[in-house]
């Protein structure tokens, strides 16, 4: 089945189609296993939740309304980041609001520099992503790459909004301060 | 405008990806089937478990339909029965012996004086005046309860026991003997309710001892019912339940648990005529260990249908039974008395059950379901021993582990 185009897929998955389904699944479920693990940690759950979520995507095909290019891989992702976050509810070493603040030495400036990504390959970020603390991750996560505003994952949340703003300015920080601690030891190898 | 190095994440992200575990398509494509079956098979399972949870109910409903208040004592020697019993044995007891023990006896000769040698007791027996016989005439309509017994033993001429059966019957095949303790009944509400004439067996029991009038509060009512009409009326009501069980998921739609429950058992009794007459209560308690297996029919998110079956050991940890006695239906005495069963208690389940999920681990359960209760030779009687097959509904707390 070559080059389908969205739509006709997703006309397919909403008539049931197994062969649609298949179509799809080796099409996206790569890029929504990293999105799941870049949610959870935890592989066992994170393949949990990413067949969770993908049988929920193929049940619910028939309510999916294409909305031009691009609309389907999103209404999946939206539907496996929903599937993390219920499970980090669930789960109870889930803490989002952290009273300790553990990094107090990082320094305030340097976030809007280019601490030199370019040189990072991004299982490198992955991994990086995935240590961070479940909170911190979680907000970056929503913030980042879910361009949520501190108001919506307060709500989303349940916290307020300035701890959101507070632990992805944290976790921010990590990053930067990891990723340059690794550049510093690539650069020693060579 | 988003900030810079927001994007760089974003554009160093947007193509990656990892790839999937193996098989995890075949896995979802088997929870996609398995939930077209499961769907079709709520289509007739609801239903399916609402009307037979409805036949249970109604099965239970109307074998205990005798058990109403208004249960008026009477005769039980009905033309029905004296159809069907030789009039050479029901002659003696007609004729009730004038010796006060002599009502209990549980032989009967043939012609009908009564046996000496059964009696009791010896010369420290009271001899109380000759009784009026009962007329032929009192004989009331006996309401059909599907409890009494209809048709006397084949060879009632034959044990003590069935001759006691004729007119002491609770209306059970198999008639468990006790020896001792009083025998609490309770009529009513589901359980197990029992009619019969005569006092109870274990007034019975009692006062084969001998007695005079005075001597205590039964003795008195006895004596005051020698020319009444007596009956006993019994209520054993189903046991409420509740407990805590333990899950573990072997399979994945297969577990077995185990946990702890605590069964209460109500009785009730009232033995005597009209007017006098012994009213008890019994309450049993007992703590069991339950261990069965369970089977999931169905699951949804915080739901789940499963079928269960296995078996229970319960233990009796205490009990008591007070008993009021009453005289031309005012009271003039109470007592009350421990009790305990020694043996345990063996039974077996099948039953149905919903679960609500509170938490992934916690859940809340109502198991209707069918139990029976082995016969442990105990002496107390209870719904465990007079109605060993019957109707359960055990509710609790389950915690899950996968």
């Amino acid at each position: 089945m070559p080059g389908i185009p969205e739509q006709i897929l997703a006309e397919r998955l909403g008539r049931g189609d197994r062969q649609a389904m298949k179509y799809l699944y080796g099409l996206y479920a790569g890029y929504l296993n990293a999105v799941c693990s870049r949610y959870i940690p935890d592989r066992e759950a994170a393949k949990d939740v990413l067949q969770d979520s993908f049988v929920r995507i193929f049940s619910s095909a028939g309510t999916f309304r294409y909305r031009g290019e691009g609309s389907l891989k999103a209404w999946m992702k939206k539907i496996v980041v929903n599937g993390a976050l219920k499970y980090l509810q669930k789960s109870s070493r889930n803490c989002f609001v952290t009273g300790l603040d553990n990094f107090q030495d990082i320094p305030d400036d340097g976030f809007d520099e280019d601490y030199g990504m370019n040189a990072v390959s991004p299982a490198v970020i992955q991994e990086m992503i995935r240590k961070l603390p479940d909170g911190y991750r979680t907000i970056f996560n929503l913030y980042v790459f879910e361009d949520k505003s501190h108001k919506e994952i307060a709500k989303i949340l349940n916290i307020k909004e300035n701890s959101s703003a507070s632990q992805l300015h944290r976790a921010k920080a990590l990053l930067a301060k990891w990723i340059r601690e690794y550049l510093k030891e690539k650069e020693a190898e060579l | 405008m988003t900030e810079k190095w927001k994007q760089e994440y974003i554009d160093k992200m947007s193509g990656y990806s990892e790839p999937a575990p193996e098989a995890l398509f075949d896995d979802i494509m088997d929870v996609m089937d398995h939930r077209d079956k499961n769907r079709k098979r709520i289509m007739l399972l609801i239903p399916g478990i609402a009307a037979s949870a409805a036949a249970v109910i109604a099965a239970v409903l109307l074998l205990n339909h005798s058990g109403t208040p208004e249960v008026q004592y009477r005769d039980l020697l009905t033309d029905n029965v004296l159809e069907k019993i030789p009039a050479a044995v029901i002659l003696p007891e007609i004729e009730r012996p004038s010796e006060l023990h002599g009502m209990f006896r549980r032989t009967l000769s043939g012609a009908g004086t009564p046996d000496a040698e059964n009696a009791a007791g010896g010369s420290g027996t009271v001899s109380l005046p000759e009784e009026r016989v009962p007329s032929e005439e009192a004989r009331e309509t006996v309401r059909e309860t599907p409890d009494d017994v209809k048709e006397p033993d084949a060879d009632y001429e034959g044990s003590a026991r069935d001759e006691w059966q004729l007119f002491h019957d609770s209306g059970r095949e198999r008639r468990r003997s006790r020896h001792s303790a009083f025998n609490v009944f309770a009529s009513g509400l589901s359980g197990r309710t029992a009619s019969h004439a005569g006092y109870s067996e274990a007034v019975t029991m009692a006062s084969a001892f001998p007695m005079k009038y005075g001597d205590n509060s039964l003795s008195g009512i006895m004596t005051l019912n020698m020319t009444k009409d007596v009956n006993t009326e019994t209520r054993h009501f189903l046991p409420v339940r509740a407990g805590v069980s333990f899950s573990w998921w072997f399979a994945r739609r297969w577990s077995a648990g185990t946990g702890l429950t605590y069964s209460w058992l109500l009785s009730k009794s009232r033995t005597g005529s009209d007017e006098n007459y012994v009213d008890s209560r019994q309450v049993l308690h007992y703590v069991g260990i339950p261990l069965n297996v369970s089977f999931d029919i169905w699951t949804a998110s915080r739901f789940r249908v499963y079928a269960s079956a296995g078996g229970m050991l319960e233990k009796c940890v205490g009990g008591n039974v007070g008993r009021d006695y009453y005289y031309s239906g005012m009271l003039r005495s109470s007592e009350t008395e421990k009790l305990s069963v020694a043996p345990l208690q063996w039974s077996l389940a099948a039953s149905a059950g919903l679960q609500f999920g509170l938490t992934r681990m916690i859940g809340l359960y109502a198991e209707p379901g069918i139990t029976w209760y082995f016969d442990n030779g105990a002496d107390i009687a209870s719904v465990y021993s007079e109605r060993p097959f019957n109707f359960s509904l055990n509710l609790g707390i389950r915690f899950s582990f996968e």
